[in-house]
């Protein structure tokens, strides 16, 4: 019963110490008894005994009755709230009502066809509106961040941009806006994990730690749901397959076809069915063997649609800078390769001299490749003052040796610390790679090329080997640096060199084409898709030059100045154009975290999370039927009748 | 009024010897009614005798000179022949004392021994019995001072006993006496008020002369309201938790009726009935218990 009730006014409890003053004055009127040994006892009969009786009750229910009058009173004044009854209060017009309604996509949750979710809280919000005669009522406006008077034209739709932050400021304002009188605050939502966690984190800021909020869950009995949830077209090749992951929440089977479009050209549906709670991963091939941007899209009768439909670029439609460090006569043909293979897509290629090389330049290319250099401490420290990560590749063949014939390496016990000798071979090798189906190796017509001729090459290179030699030592690996740089590493030199032909097979273009569009792609996987709604990071900030953000169509979305975080709102295909640089395309994505149904109840962080769960369905029909003025009059009552049977007993009962 | 102050219970009671007690309670009186019409407990008329020289001339009866022109002497009814019981209550309800007051018990007994030390100075035998649940004392009448030295020294021995057989003790005190007389009963009657009336009738069928005296104390009349009380009956050692009003309510109340029984008895029985209270001046109660007598009425 108590863990039901909780308090507006909670300090007020304070008050209810007089209870102890009442019991204390009680006890000292209480007559004293004196222990008396009496004549005779034949004058005292049973009535005697009976009215001691009835006396003694009498003073109790004295005390009773005066201890309910202070504890009313006091009541009265804390304004209790019973859980499973809060309509008084919410109709009480003394307190202003703060409504938030969930806007997050999965409040987009239909059943049979029909969207419940916000227009049941529509509703909900109306009926309270309704019952308070619209004055006090208050609805968040998430566009204005605060909360606005109750409109009756209220509608519902979904945002894919919800800003926590800004709604427990405006919970902060209207907090302070409303000193005079406790405000009430309703949370209108499904109670996804996410939401509700963040709610309770803005809940738990001091102020609002003791105030009640309601909640008023709208969640699915029995949610189910298809969504897309990853989408990669890394981009190796024009016509690499799309890697598409399909999840089935919920208890039953989920039938479904599949569509991929890219730059409008569509694949057939492909039919297929989910089993229930399941992940399924689907390679998609694409319809055109140009890279671009492509849209997925998933055909379900599933209660949420927002996630059906996946956007994607594939990595190659973006130039990309090259900066090749070394002797120009050595690596000319590396250059060339590279123009030869994609003319758009590597575009610049830089030849520098390792003498001439600069953090800037290494700075302003998407990929820089090492080829022929000497072992030198310089070159590594521009390197290592590279802006990180996120910005460059890097290819680096490592089979160097210097004037004094020792195998060495300008990367060795510098910079990745590797330690190797360079092997001559009285009997050559050649190249030999694992597999001809993989994303990196496909198309290849065999898995040994033995046109080509190596004559030396480095014996221990480190990391994840993509490519072999004929005696099974790595031709090719991927490794990363302390600073976490990704580093394409090959065993052997690739220019014009005497110690290999590579530059004079055919499998060179492909294999400096493929090296290349994979250490970009694999740089490219920490830089996922936009999440619309979600905050990102703005990569340009500090440029002095604006960074623009168009959509498909050429119209501008956003201008990026010094923001230094952005919001996309809508998911999509944009046009990034960055300060300085050739625009490129980039997905912006819903965020499939909605997608998962991961429901909680309100108060299930504890009894003392402050939460009053009401059910929507018991709030619309007390509304229907409440009798408001005997709800205000009743204690009132209870108060009056509690005085006057303490006026009775205080006159019938002797001192 | 100095005599009244003098003779309060209060300051009687380091007053050990009940002999001495009554002579000063006695005496006290008599200093204060010296002029009033006091001739003894037995007042009834009875005949003349001539006046013996040495008499006191307060015994000549004057208006019989003035016919006669001879001294005679008015002799009373019981004046010669008066045999007087004095029947002491010794249970142990009468042990009972409030509020530092003389307790009942001996309250009554220098009552009793006052009331004997009158009755042998008028040279009427005087017999004492006490009773409890029983008559348990007795001393068989006499009229010498030896025998008010026994009165008084069996009166000091006595100590309050067990519950209240009062009409039983009647009945057997009556039983005993042959000759017609006196019978002043000292008690405070808590006991079934048909079986004392009984007793009283048995007496007045002995014909004695009775003077019921019901000593009480204050506090049995008017419990403080303000208190709740455990008490404890001092006869059955019953106990009993009252409030004050409760206590009070039904006590006057139930003491009333019994008193009321008591009273219209004595009155059908022709019983002096004298009700007193032990913060009541011994000899206020005397004069109250002499002026029930009818003939000085």
């Amino acid at each position: 019963m108590l863990r039901s009730i909780t308090f507006l006014e909670p300090a007020y409890l304070g008050a209810l110490s007089f209870l102890g003053v009442v019991l204390l004055i009680h006890l000292l009127k209480k007559p004293r008894t004196v222990r008396l040994s009496f004549s005779t006892l034949r004058f005292f009969d049973e009535s005697a005994v009976a009215s001691t009786r009835s006396r003694r009750l009498r003073r109790l229910l004295l005390l009773a009755t005066r201890l309910a009058i202070v504890a009313l009173v006091v009541l009265l004044f804390a304004r209790p709230v019973f859980k499973n009854d809060p309509l008084r209060l919410i109709g009480d017009t003394h307190n202003d009502l703060y409504i938030w309604i969930d806007r997050t996509l999965s409040m987009e949750y239909r059943e049979n066809g029909i969207g419940m979710r916000g227009e049941a809280a529509v509703e909900i919000v109306d009926s309270i509106a309704s019952l308070r005669n619209g004055t006090g009522s208050f609805v968040y406006d998430q566009d204005r961040e605060e909360f606005v008077p109750y409109d009756t034209s209220l509608s519902f739709s979904v945002r894919y941009s919800t800003k926590f932050d800004a709604l427990g400021r405006a919970f902060e304002r209207a907090f302070n806006n409303s000193r005079q009188t406790t405000p009430l605050f309703i949370v209108i939502s499904d109670f996804q994990r996410p939401s509700a966690d963040a709610l309770d984190a803005m809940r738990s800021d001091t102020q609002f730690r003791k105030i009640p909020f309601f909640a008023l869950p709208l969640t699915p009995e029995k949610p189910w749901n298809a969504a897309i949830t990853s989408v990669k077209a890394p981009g190796f090749r024009p016509d690499e397959a799309v890697d598409v992951q399909i999840s089935s929440h919920g208890p039953h089977d989920i039938p479904v076809k599949i569509e991929l479009n890219i730059d409008n050209l569509r694949t057939p549906p492909i039919s297929c069915t989910l089993s229930a709670g399941t992940d399924t991963i689907l390679n998609l091939s694409p319809p055109r063997r140009t890279g671009g941007w492509g849209t997925l899209r998933l055909f379900a009768d599933d209660p949420m649609q927002f996630d059906n439909t996946a956007h994607f670029v594939q990595g190659s439609t973006s130039p990309s800078t090259v900066l090749i460090i070394g002797p120009e006569e050595v690596n000319s043909p590396v250059a060339s390769a590279l123009k030869a293979a994609d003319s758009r897509r590597w575009n610049p290629v830089t030849l520098v001299d390792q003498e001439k090389v600069t953090v800037d330049m290494c700075n302003g290319s998407d990929l820089v490749m090492i080829n022929g250099c000497r072992t030198d401490a310089a070159l590594m420290r521009i390197i290592a003052a590279t802006r990180g990560p996120e910005h460059q590749a890097f290819i680096a063949s490592i089979c160097n040796t210097d004037e004094s014939g020792e195998a060495a390496s300008h990367l060795s016990n510098e910079y990745l610390s590797i330690f190797g000798t360079v092997r001559s071979l009285a009997t050559s090798l050649h190249p030999v790679l694992p597999d001809t189906v993989s994303e990196l190796w496909r198309g290849f017509p065999s898995l040994h090329n033995p046109q080509i001729s190596i004559s030396s090459f480095f014996d221990a290179l480190p990391g994840m080997p993509m490519a072999y030699l004929s005696n099974g030592k790595p031709l090719a690996a991927r490794t990363t640096d302390p600073a976490g740089r990704l580093w394409i590493l090959i065993s052997i030199p690739f220019g014009i060199t005497m110690q290999n032909n590579l530059c004079e097979s055919g499998f060179f273009v492909p294999f400096i084409d493929r090296c290349c569009s994979y250490a970009l792609a694999a740089r490219h996987e920490s830089q996922s898709s936009w999440i619309a709604g979600a905050e990102t990071k703005n990569p340009w900030f500090g440029s002095k030059l604006p960074a623009r953000i168009l959509d498909t169509e050429g119209r501008l979305i956003l201008q990026l100045q010094q923001q230094r975080r952005f919001i996309i709102d809508l998911p999509g295909i944009y046009r990034v154009a960055p300060p300085g640089t050739e625009p490129f395309l980039k997905s912006v994505i819903a965020d499939t975290i909605e997608s998962r149904l991961d429901y909680r109840k309100p108060d299930e962080s504890g009894k003392k999370s402050g939460w009053i769960t009401v059910s929507p369905e018991t709030l619309l029909s007390g509304i229907e039927r409440r009798n408001r003025f005997a709800e205000w009059i009743v204690p009132w009552i209870v108060l009056g009748v509690l005085f006057f049977i303490e006026t009775l007993l205080r006159e019938r009962t002797p001192r | 009024m100095a005599t009244e102050t003098f003779l309060r219970p209060e300051h009687l009671a380091p007053v050990r010897n009940l002999n001495l007690r009554a002579k000063l309670i006695v005496e006290g009186m008599m200093a204060g009614l010296h002029k009033s019409p006091y001739h003894g407990f037995s007042a009834e008329f009875s005949e003349y005798r001539p006046y013996r020289p040495g008499e006191s001339i307060r015994s000549i009866d004057w208006r019989k000179y003035a016919k006669t022109d001879r001294f005679y002497v008015r002799l009373f009814e019981d004046e010669t022949n008066l045999a007087a019981h004095i029947l002491l209550d010794k249970s142990a309800s009468m042990a009972f004392s409030a509020q530092g007051r003389m307790d009942k018990f001996d309250y009554s007994r220098t009552l009793a021994a006052s009331i004997a030390w009158i009755l042998v100075r008028q040279r009427d035998a005087v017999a004492l019995a006490a009773f409890d649940e029983q008559l348990s004392t007795f001393l068989p009448p006499r009229s010498t001072n030896v025998q008010l030295r026994n009165i008084t020294a069996t009166l000091e021995t006595l100590r309050p006993g067990s519950a209240t057989r009062c009409g039983t003790s009647i009945n057997r005190l009556a039983e005993g006496i042959s000759r017609r007389g006196l019978t002043v009963i000292i008690s405070d009657l808590f006991d079934e008020p048909s079986e004392i009336l009984n007793g009283l009738r048995h007496l007045r069928y002995k014909r004695q002369d009775v003077i019921l005296i019901q000593v009480t104390d204050p506090f049995e009349h008017s419990f403080d309201r303000n208190y709740s009380y455990h008490l404890r009956d001092m006869e059955s050692g019953r106990d009993l938790l009252l409030d004050g009003k409760s206590a009070a309510d039904h006590l006057h109340e139930a003491m009333a009726r019994h008193r009321e029984t008591i009273v219209n008895g004595c009155r059908e029985l022709r019983v002096d009935f004298s009700p007193i209270k032990t913060d009541e001046p011994f000899a206020r109660a005397l004069m109250k218990i002499v002026r029930t007598r009818r003939q000085l009425c």
